[in-house]
This record gives C-alpha cells, sequence and structure tokens, in this order.
C-alpha cells in the first residue's frame, strides 16, 4: 500500500512529465518529398512549414504544384506527429503515451492499419546493394561432394561447449 | 489514471462543445494570405497546415526557389492570421496562456500580418 507522500511524489512526478509533452511535441519535426523528389517538405507537429524545397524542375508541373505541395506537406505532418509521439513514449513510457492519443484524437500514425510495416532484413540488404552497386554476394560454392567430404570429417566435439 | 483522464476528457468536452458551437456558425477556421498580385494564394490549417495552395501560371517563369521563399513566406503569414482567428473563436472559453501554449495569438491591429479590416459594417 503506497504512503500518501509516495502518491504525492508520483502526482508531481506525472504533472511534470505532462508538462514536458508540449514542449516535446513542440520540437518534433518531420520532412518528406515526392516519388520524384521535386518536392521537398518539413513541418513541425501543428503543420507548421519550416522548409520548403522545391527542385528546378518543379515548375514544369504547371497548375499540379500547388496541389503537391499541399499532399507532400500533410505527409511530412504525419511523419512529425510520430517523431513528436516517439519521443513522448520515451519520456513517459507506452501506456500514458497511448493515453495521450486517445484524448488529442490524434493517433500516432504508426498505429494505422495500413502502416507501412516497413521492410524485411533480405529487402534492405538487396536495396543496399542496389544502392551501392555491388552485386549480390556469390552463392558459396554448394557442390555436393565438396559438402559431403566436409560433412565427413566434422568432428561434433569441434563444437564449443556451452557450459 | 482513468478517472483523472475520464475528468479531462469531460472538461475538453464541454470546452469543446462550446467552442464547436461557435465554429458551427462561423465554418471551420483557416488562414490565409496571398502575394501583391494574387499571383500565389495560401491557404493552411490552425496550427499552420497548408489546405491550399494556388500558383498561377505566369508565376512559375519566376524559377522554383523564388515561389518556395513565396510559398514559406505566405504561409508564415496565413498560420499569424489563423492563430489570430482561433484566438479570438476560442478566448471567451479557454485561457489565453492555454491558448499561446497552442500556438494561437492575436495579432495586434498595426501588424503588417493583421489582414485589412472593413469598417463601418
Amino acid at each position: 500500500m503506497p504512503t500518501t507522500r509516495q502518491l504525492i511524489s508520483e502526482a508531481r512526478a506525472r504533472e511534470e512529465a505532462m508538462a514536458r509533452v508540449e514542449e516535446l511535441m513542440a520540437a518534433a519535426s518531420g520532412t518528406a518529398h515526392d516519388l520524384d523528389s521535386q518536392v521537398e517538405v518539413t513541418v513541425d507537429a501543428r503543420g507548421k512549414l519550416l522548409r520548403l524545397w522545391l527542385a528546378p524542375s518543379a515548375v514544369n508541373l504547371g497548375e499540379r504544384l500547388g496541389p503537391l505541395v499541399v499532399e507532400i506537406a500533410q505527409a511530412a505532418m504525419r511523419e512529425a506527429t510520430q517523431d513528436g509521439y516517439n519521443k513522448v513514449a520515451l519520456l513517459l513510457g507506452e501506456d500514458m503515451t497511448h493515453m495521450i492519443e486517445q484524448m488529442t484524437g490524434m493517433p500516432a500514425p504508426a498505429r494505422a492499419e495500413d502502416d507501412d510495416p516497413g521492410m524485411t532484413v533480405e529487402e534492405f540488404q538487396r536495396l543496399r546493394d542496389e544502392r551501392l552497386g555491388s552485386a549480390p554476394p556469390a552463392a558459396p560454392p554448394t557442390n555436393a561432394e565438396d559438402e559431403d567430404a566436409y560433412w565427413d570429417s566434422f568432428d561434433p566435439s569441434s563444437l564449443r561447449s556451452d557450459r | 489514471m482513468d478517472l483523472a483522464a475520464a475528468r479531462i476528457a469531460e472538461q475538453a468536452d464541454r470546452a469543446g462543445a462550446e467552442a464547436s458551437a461557435r465554429f458551427e456558425r462561423s465554418g471551420p477556421v483557416v488562414g490565409k494570405a496571398a502575394s501583391g498580385d494574387g499571383a500565389i494564394e495560401v491557404q493552411v490549417a490552425p496550427g499552420g497546415l497548408l489546405t491550399g495552395v494556388t500558383i498561377h501560371r505566369s508565376e512559375l517563369r519566376h524559377g522554383s526557389s523564388v515561389i518556395a521563399d513565396q510559398i514559406l513566406e505566405l504561409a508564415q503569414r496565413a498560420t499569424r492570421r489563423a492563430g489570430d482567428k482561433m484566438y479570438h473563436a476560442l478566448a471567451p472559453v479557454v485561457d489565453a496562456e492555454q491558448l499561446e501554449t497552442l500556438g494561437y495569438e492575436p495579432i495586434p491591429d498595426d501588424d503588417p500580418d493583421a489582414e485589412s479590416v472593413s469598417y463601418g459594417r
């Protein structure tokens, strides 16, 4: 059973933590760009435009440029919201962050059902190889004879004991 | 903890109901700004998220970096205007201090970002 003193200090700690939420959300930002990297936008967690970069070729988009900037700003805001919640969760923990999300009616984008689950290790490795311009590592020779010879001479006692 | 959350939610609901009644009369709050010649128009939601950008074709010849700088400048002005509207809409029901932490601040009348007000209506 916690003492009154403990309850008071817990309540104070929670109050201080809540006061920092605003600060953390204010410091959050998010950046997004379109597929062709013609428009890049950075906004804060409230959506305020902090930076806008347009490639020289962006003027060729004509009247589509304006709506594209709006679309990218909205994507950047989702990034900023997530960035803010990530910072808040580090401070207050997952449960408290979830409560704040419910109170604000602004769930973290990563909780969305259609959120991109990210990439697998294999996918990452393939993209990395492509980026570095190197061919994927050649598969080790799987010569049947070599393999048999290996297993014939294999001594299980050569394995390190975990005891 | 659940109790605290419920209490905060209830307070927010009450303030929210009064505020939403106001917004129903006035429509959603937006901030708008346009370049001197009207070739670029920017509209934002309270907080500053871009909700509309219109760039007239004639403006495109100025090049992308000029356009980007102008949109940024207009977005800042529109954001201040949206904040000013929010401040005046919510001031009767929410503490000024809380409004300021939300980024909603009034624009002084003599500020160049203040919207031109038509008098004598």
